[in-house]
Order: structure tokens, then sequence, then C-alpha cells
């Protein structure tokens, strides 16, 4: 089943204590305050939160929540 | 039920303090973003020739004085950066603090030491085969990091810290509570020292002195380490806690391995502890491996953030890859300061 935008924000904004709404597709990791720590951080989130496993290479790649949506769909 | 009791304290930090804008000084770092990415400030670094038997004994001497004794029949020493390849340090150590005919012996679970140590001195005293243990961490890792590698030449720091488990029963405060140690070789290289030993002279035929420089030097796969160490210590801060029948709103203080503040805090965000259980003295340490936890017991200790029937969870993961954790109630101590 195929993860939701609102979900996957949910997961960004519950972790990092960001608004939920300052949280769309376009918005980039960088906008968000996130360096590559905080890339692992949430890889770490994804796992325990939505049971998917994502590469600390393959999210040091990506640039958007959207770039991040799209991968996690294409896994399932 | 028998079972160590923790009965002595201390630590020691060598007065050299090295600050990050000192470390980036021909890196291409800021002090900012060493702070950000790790939680350091500052470091102490070992000068005038000193080694971790110095740094193991004043360490000792002040657990020795917190103990109020010196029937210690056992010595242990965990290092990642041993004086020499052969022998141990501890029986020498031992000898120094006056200690000269304690069974004596080194331990290397790298960073994951004090829990392994603890694990082994509990079991020393269970066994019956010791009446009481001094277990010392001691660590002169800056040496061994290679200052031209921006990824490692901020982190570390030397020190030591040290304890005296005796023998008592498992209802008593101090009590070490259930262990839960683990290792997973498959990632030895991604933290490793490869010269030195003998694999790598046996592999290449080559004498010391005609390996690689770097070789010498710590490597270390930092994005990697990082995920494993928060899972790492998750799963094992869950078994130790569940065995000690303790929620996390039951723990009161998270005194983890410094390594990194933001693996600290990852470990506290899956476990659920509130930021403020999650102990640090990172910023003024850097990691000291296997000494950081006593460290920061005595420095918190010293100053009455430990207070006695606090509920302590302790954890730690490192080279090997190794990880470890265990549960206290923390006993009436009388700690110094570590200078």
């Amino acid at each position: 089943m195929n993860v939701s935008m609102d979900s996957l924000a949910e997961v960004i904004a519950g972790r990092f204590n960001l608004p939920r709404e300052s949280i769309a597709a376009e918005t980039s990791f960088e906008e968000m305050g996130l360096d590559s720590l905080s890339r692992i951080e949430l890889s770490l989130s994804i796992h325990k939160e939505l049971g998917i496993q994502i590469d600390d290479e393959e999210i040091d790649k990506m640039a958007t929540v959207s770039d991040l949506l799209g991968f996690i769909n294409r896994m399932q | 039920v028998i079972r160590g009791i923790l009965s002595g304290l201390g630590a020691w930090l060598p007065p050299l303090i090295v600050t990050n804008a000192e470390i980036c000084a021909g890196l291409d770092l800021t002090p900012e973003w060493i702070e950000k990415r790790t939680g350091i400030k500052e470091r102490r670094v070992v000068s005038g020739g000193l080694s971790i038997r110095d740094l193991a004994v004043n360490a000792g001497r002040k657990a020795l004085q917190s103990y109020g004794g010196s029937d210690v029949d056992t010595v242990i020493v965990a290092t990642t950066s041993p004086d020499r390849l052969c022998p141990a340090v501890a029986p020498e150590v031992a000898t120094l603090l006056g200690l000269s005919e304690a069974g004596a012996y080194d331990i290397n679970s790298a960073c994951s030491g004090f829990i392994y140590g603890l694990a082994t001195a509990n079991g020393l005293i269970t066994s019956e085969a010791a009446k009481a243990v001094l277990l010392i961490c001691s660590e002169v890792f800056t040496p061994l990091v290679n200052p031209a590698d921006r990824a490692t030449r901020p982190i570390f720091g030397d020190g030591a810290g040290a304890v005296i488990l005796r023998r008592g029963e498992s209802s008593e405060s101090g009590a070490i509570g259930p262990v839960r140690l683990g290792s997973d070789g498959g990632g030895a290289d991604l933290l490793s020292i490869p010269a030195g030993g003998c694999r790598q002279r046996a592999a290449t035929g080559l004498a010391h002195t005609q390996l690689p420089v770097e070789d010498w030097y710590l490597h270390m796969d930092g994005p990697a380490i990082f995920g494993h160490a928060v899972n790492r210590m998750t799963q094992s801060a869950r078994v130790v806690l569940s065995l000690a029948g303790w929620s996390g709103e039951d723990v009161d203080w998270f005194v983890g391995h410094q390594a990194n503040i933001r693996i600290l805090q990852g470990v506290g965000y899956e476990l659920g502890l509130s930021k403020a259980k999650i102990a640090s003295n990172i910023d003024r340490t850097g990691n000291t491996l296997a000494a950081s936890i006593p460290l920061l017991l005595s420095d918190m200790a010293q100053r009455g953030d430990l207070q006695p029937g606090n509920r302590v969870l302790l954890g730690a993961f490192g080279a090997g890859l190794s990880w470890g954790a265990t549960t206290i109630v923390w006993p009436e101590l009388s700690v110094d300061g570590l200078e």
C-alpha cells in the first residue's frame, strides 16, 4: 500500500518538532534545517513508524520530501 | 542472590583543554559545525608524555578513595589505546596502586568497554572468583586519530574513569542489574585501525615501517555507525529495561556512551525518554571511548545530579561492532571532581 504525503509529513513533523503545515511535497530538507545526520534520524523514524527501511546512502541523495515519498512508493 | 555492588567511583581528565577553534586550524571546518554535529565544544588531551597507565592510576586512586579501602583482589583495565601490544597495562597499574598481588588484565571492547567490563567484573564476583574488582577505563586515543581527517579529528578526547564493585546482594542499591551484551563482527571495518597488529603484516608480508601511514590511524564510516549505534543501543536498552521491570518513565537518567549527542538523543527519542533525562558532558570531554561513562557518572555524582535511589540506564556502542546495556539503582557514594 502506498504511503501518503500526509503520513510521511506527520512522521517528519513529529521527529523534528516542525509545524505540519510547513511541510509540502516540494519542501527541501535544507529548508527544514535537516543536515545529513538528520536524514539518518529520519530514516530511523520512517523504519519505526512506517516499517520501511531506507539505505543511508539513498536518503543522502534526496533533496525534497517529494523525492523521499517517490522513493518509498517505488520500494513498495 | 550475589551481585557486584557499585561501591567506589573516580575519574581523571588531563589538564590541557583543546577547543573546537584550535581543532579547526588547518581543517575545512568551523567550531559551530563541530558543535552542531557532535555536541562537542572542547576536549582534554594528554601532554608531557602521559599514557593510559598514568590516567588509569589517577582514576583508580580516586575510586579507591571513594571506596574507602584497599581490599581489591582484581584489576581490569578497559582500553582501546593500549600502551603497547604486550604486556597488558593492568598489572603495572595494580602495582602502582599498591595492589601488587591482585589478578590484573586488560580488555578491549572499544567504546563498549565500560559495560563489558562491568559485566566481567560482576561475573567474577557472582562466580566467587573475586571479592572486589577495580575496573578502570582509560583512554589516550588522540594519538590514534589522523590530524588531517576532518571526520574523526574533532571527536576524540583523552580521560579515565574507574569503579569498584564489591560482593553484595541483588537487593542492595548499587547492585548491577540485568546486562545485555551484543556484537556484529560484520561491521568490524566500519571503525578500525588496520595497522599495528599481526593480520595486516601476515597478509602483506610488509614490516610495520612499510605499512601506509594512514593505516595507523582510525578509519571510521560515520554515517553507517550512527544508524547502527542508535538501533543497537535502543535494542539492548529495551531488553534490560524489560528485565529490570522498568518503563521509560521509571528511568531517572540515561547515561550512555558519549560518542555524539545526537546518537544519545536518537536513542532517547526511540525509547520515549524526555531530553532532560539524557545525561551528557560530551561538550567538555569529547568522545573518550571506554572511559566516557564512568567519567560522566563521576561528573554527575560530584555535581549532585545523581542522587541515591535514582534509576539509571547505562548503554554503549562501539567498534567491533559491540554494544551493551545494564541498569543500576544509584547508591550512596562519595565522589571527588575530575581534575
